[in-house]
């Protein structure tokens, strides 16, 4: 009955949403061909793990702040890794004209440098 | 069923959905504002479990400042193409088996113990006694045979996805 | 009264540090500060050996102990064990290294490290001194051990020649057979009588109670396994007294310094081989294959040797020869159950060899050669020198001074059978004429040698020297009235005429023409040292054509698989390295799959296991 999502929420469910964002960044991030999509989807899974530390920190019988404050430097690099993924991405496209990883790759196939 | 149940299954139906369309749609705007739905929706979430500094500051990083970030080099490469990017056909079916077989095992694992997570939420010692297991456990091989047949297949796939690669 | 005194044991290690300490900080601690303190060091191990020696007289032993190493239940223990073999032989090691060290101020004089030189010959005495006066064989295996070192380190003094490095390094090895031998035995030994007895103040088998630890030790073992101890301990009695099959080491140990090879070669650490078996002399003695053993290997050495001694040209090495022929005899007394004679031919041949050893060290340093054949004509030069061999070499043939009542005590021990007797004869005989060749050669007959020598021979230094050699000559001669006097027997006759014998052969200007037929043969010493070398090569070389068909064919072989399964498995793994980013998080995934199905695997073994 306790796991029953119709009479109380549990860390249990959130950690199930967070399993299920964790594996679509996953399979975004594997799957993907347009680098920036790769981005967003490895922001999917910063998210994921964000909101599983969230909960546990919620549902600590202790109050603890530690969850909650990892979570906001998370939150900050996870930004700075975009920003600076985004400029990769920009100079990629400067250079081979395209940002699908697959034609960047065949291009480095041809050529043999990057 | 109270009302944080209720903004529970909300929150997170519209975080699993739009979370799926942002992967699967084919224009990159659209991509981006399925993102900034789920980011919002994660922000919810966080508003739930009582963290409103950290929703606050969700919100303004990744469905104000982020999308900003992403829609102006989306202008600047200029890749919004109508081009569906998401399967690649050559190895997706290989991938998401593997996938598929990850969230299977994790799945198995929770219900096999569902008081793993709560252990480590007391951070306290394993110290336990499985009376809901000794049904599985008492049988000799247990779920050793659906492990095997997991582990077996995913062997055989592997030497498939392997040998169709570099070809 | 003993307890207080036991720190003289000692002082020959302080001093030794202390000179190299000095040596090490550059202090200014001149050449005779170090001499005084090395002869004050001997001097009060000598008090200490008198008093000892007088208080044993009508007391019984002292054991002195304390706890050096606690290794569960079992201590083992140093300390110090006074009774009169101890106090004897240290007063003769004391007073043969004070005269030592009062020879090497001559012999050494001109060396760079001479602070170096008296140190390790400090360090020896120190040795030397624990060794005997050892309370248990624990303590005797330690400075066992540590006599071989320090005994290397000295004949390589001069270690910046190739050859005499090399020397050292062989009786280095050499020695250390014989440690390991003595290890063994102390182990067994120790392990039988503690299981036995259960007895753990036992373990490292004082000597105080060595009529226990042989019986237990009979009780214990197997005689074969007996017979195997009490051989092992022999083994390693001759490899340190120099005896037949090892003999060859003391032949490479004398391209040490003269003063080295006088204290240590001739008389004090060839010694202490003796001095162990006399020990364990109820362990050994009661074995009859062991002493069956120990009469033979004497008698071969004591022929071998002084065959060998009169072929050859190298001062030094004829005495080295004629020290391994005069320990065979003392096996051969032990063997015979006659350890009094063999003390006392032990205590007074130290002297005697000591004494014809710095006679040849004088001469050596005149002539800077030590073969005979540029030497001649010593007795006018050194009439000093020349007067002492020729006590050393009267007493040591056994025809008057001291050798004649050890000879004597000696020779009744060899009476048990006519076979001893008659090869104790011929022994004698050749150690007559191989002495008296030697002294004809070096100091009579042809004048060879430059002949300014004369201004010389009469500076400072060798005066030095000579009043050494008085002193050591009127010890020799003033032991006849402390021992037992002898009796002359027709082998005094044989004596003389070996003597008139030497004077025709070698007194004139004598050369060789036509060498013998085994000239060859027994100059180079029956060729043992030469066999070693050669088994040692041959094994080797056997050996390493086993080794190296191993290393192609066994090796190589799993080289080889190994080589190719790894190139094998790199061409599948360079087709799946795509270089795509993508394609590792793939390969990443499947990695935890992996490891996830085994820790669910564990987790589950251990419910299974421990679980309720």
């Amino acid at each position: 009955m306790g796991n029953n999502i119709f009479y109380c929420v549990t860390s249990y469910n959130y950690q199930i949403v967070s399993l299920i964002l964790f594996f679509i960044g996953l399979l975004g991030v594997i799957l993907s061909r347009n680098l920036i999509k790769v981005l967003i989807s490895l922001e999917f899974i910063m998210n994921a793990v964000n909101l599983l530390f969230i909960s546990f920190a919620s549902y600590k019988s202790e109050p603890s702040y530690l969850g909650y404050t990892l979570v906001i430097f998370t939150t900050g690099i996870s930004a700075l890794v975009l920003a600076v993924g985004i400029y990769f991405a920009y100079l990629l496209n400067k250079k081979f004209g395209t940002i699908d990883v697959v034609k960047i790759y065949d291009k480095y196939k041809e050529t043999g440098k990057c | 069923m109270t009302l944080n149940s209720l903004f529970f299954i909300i929150f997170s139906g519209i975080l699993v959905l739009s979370s799926i369309f942002s992967m699967v749609s084919k224009r990159m705007t659209y991509t981006l504002l399925w993102a900034m739905m789920v980011f919002l929706m994660i922000a919810g979430l966080f508003l739930l479990l009582g963290a409103s500094y950290n929703a606050m500051v969700q919100f303004l990083i990744y469905v104000v400042a982020i999308p900003v970030l992403i829609a102006v080099s989306i202008m600047l490469i200029n890749s919004n193409n109508k081009e569906n990017t998401f399967f690649r056909g050559k190895y997706s079916l290989w991938v998401l088996t593997g996938v598929f077989f990850l969230v299977l095992i994790i799945g198995e694992f929770l219900s096999l113990n569902n008081d793993f997570f709560e252990i480590i939420k007391n951070c306290s010692v394993y110290v336990n006694t499985y009376s809901d297991l000794s049904s599985v456990t008492r049988n000799i091989l247990g779920v050793y045979p659906v492990l095997f047949l997991e582990f077996a297949s995913g062997i055989v796939l592997t030497i498939i996805g392997l040998s169709h690669y570099g070809k | 009264m003993l307890e207080n005194f036991s720190w003289f044991i000692l002082v020959p290690v302080w001093v030794s540090v202390l000179i190299m300490g000095a040596r090490f900080l550059d202090l200014p601690f001149s050449k005779r500060n170090i001499v005084l303190l090395s002869v004050f060091s001997t001097l009060f191990s000598a008090i200490y050996c008198g008093i000892g020696l007088f208080y044993t007289f009508h007391n019984s032993p002292v054991e002195i102990t304390f706890n050096f190493l606690s290794v569960g239940e079992f201590n083992l223990q140093l300390g110090v064990y006074v009774d009169m073999l101890n106090t004897l032989t240290g007063l003769a090691v004391s007073i043969i290294t004070f005269v030592i060290y009062v020879y090497s101020v001559f012999y050494m004089n001109n060396e760079k490290s001479f602070s170096r030189f008296y140190s390790l010959m400090n360090l020896f005495n120190s040795t030397i001194l624990a060794f005997i006066f050892s309370p248990n064989l624990f303590q005797m295996l330690l400075f066992w051990e540590a006599i071989g070192a320090v005994s290397y380190l000295l004949i390589g003094f001069w270690y910046d020649k190739p050859k005499i490095s090399c020397d050292a390094k062989r009786v280095f090895i050499v020695n250390v057979i014989g440690d390991i031998c003595l290890f063994i035995a102390f182990i067994s030994i120790s392990a039988f009588v503690c299981a036995v007895t259960g007895d753990n103040s036992l373990a490292s088998l004082p000597f105080s109670n060595l009529n226990l630890i042989v019986s237990s030790l009979w009780a214990a073992t197997s005689p074969a396994f007996y017979t195997g101890i009490a051989i092992l301990l022999l083994f390693a009695a001759v490899v340190k007294s120099a005896q037949f099959p090892v003999n060859s080491w003391l032949i490479n140990a004398m391209s040490a310094p003269t003063p080295v090879s006088a204290l240590i070669h001739s008389s004090t650490l060839v010694m202490t081989g003796i001095f162990l078996l006399m020990r364990v002399f109820p362990i050994v003695a009661s074995n009859m294959i062991t002493v069956k053993l120990m009469i033979s290997l004497g008698l071969i050495t004591a022929i071998i040797t002084s065959i060998s001694a009169l072929f050859q040209t190298n001062i030094k090495k004829v005495l080295a020869y004629s020290t391994s022929a005069q320990l065979g005899l003392v096996m051969v007394a032990l063997g015979c159950y006659n350890p009094v004679a063999g003390i006392v031919y032990l205590i007074s041949h130290a002297f005697i060899k000591a004494l014809l050893f710095m006679c040849a060290g004088v001469v050596i340093k005149a002539v800077n050669n030590k073969n005979i054949l540029f030497m001649g004509d010593f007795r006018t030069t050194a009439p000093l020198a020349a007067i002492s061999f020729l006590v050393g070499s009267i007493a040591l043939t056994g025809l008057g001074f001291s050798g004649f009542s050890a000879k004597s005590l000696l020779a009744a021990s060899f009476c048990t059978s006519p076979v001893p007797v008659i090869l104790f004869g011929f022994v004698g005989m050749l150690t007559t004429l191989y002495i008296f060749r030697l002294y004809f050669i070096v100091f009579e007959g042809k004048h060879s040698y430059k002949s300014d020598l004369t201004e010389e021979m009469d500076s400072k230094l060798y005066k030095l020297a000579y009043s050494a050699l008085v002193f050591m000559s009127l010890v020799v001669i003033l032991m006849t009235f402390a021992l037992p006097s002898g009796h002359v027997s027709f082998m005094y006759l044989f004596n003389i005429l070996m003597i008139i014998a030497a004077y025709f052969l070698y007194n004139t200007s004598f050369k060789m023409k036509k060498r013998p037929l085994l000239y060859h043969i027994v100059a180079n010493g029956f060729y043992i040292s030469k066999f070693y070398s050669w088994a040692e090569l041959t094994v080797y070389r056997y050996f390493s054509v086993v080794m190296n068909f191993i290393e192609n064919y066994l090796f190589g072989g799993i080289e080889y698989i190994a080589k190719n399964t790894f190139i094998f498995l790199s061409r599948g793994l360079h087709r799946i390295q795509l270089n795509n980013f993508q394609i590792y998080i793939t390969y990443g995934v499947w990695v935890l799959i992996f490891v996830m199905c085994i820790f669910i695997s564990i987790y589950m073994l251990v419910l299974n296991l421990f679980g309720v």
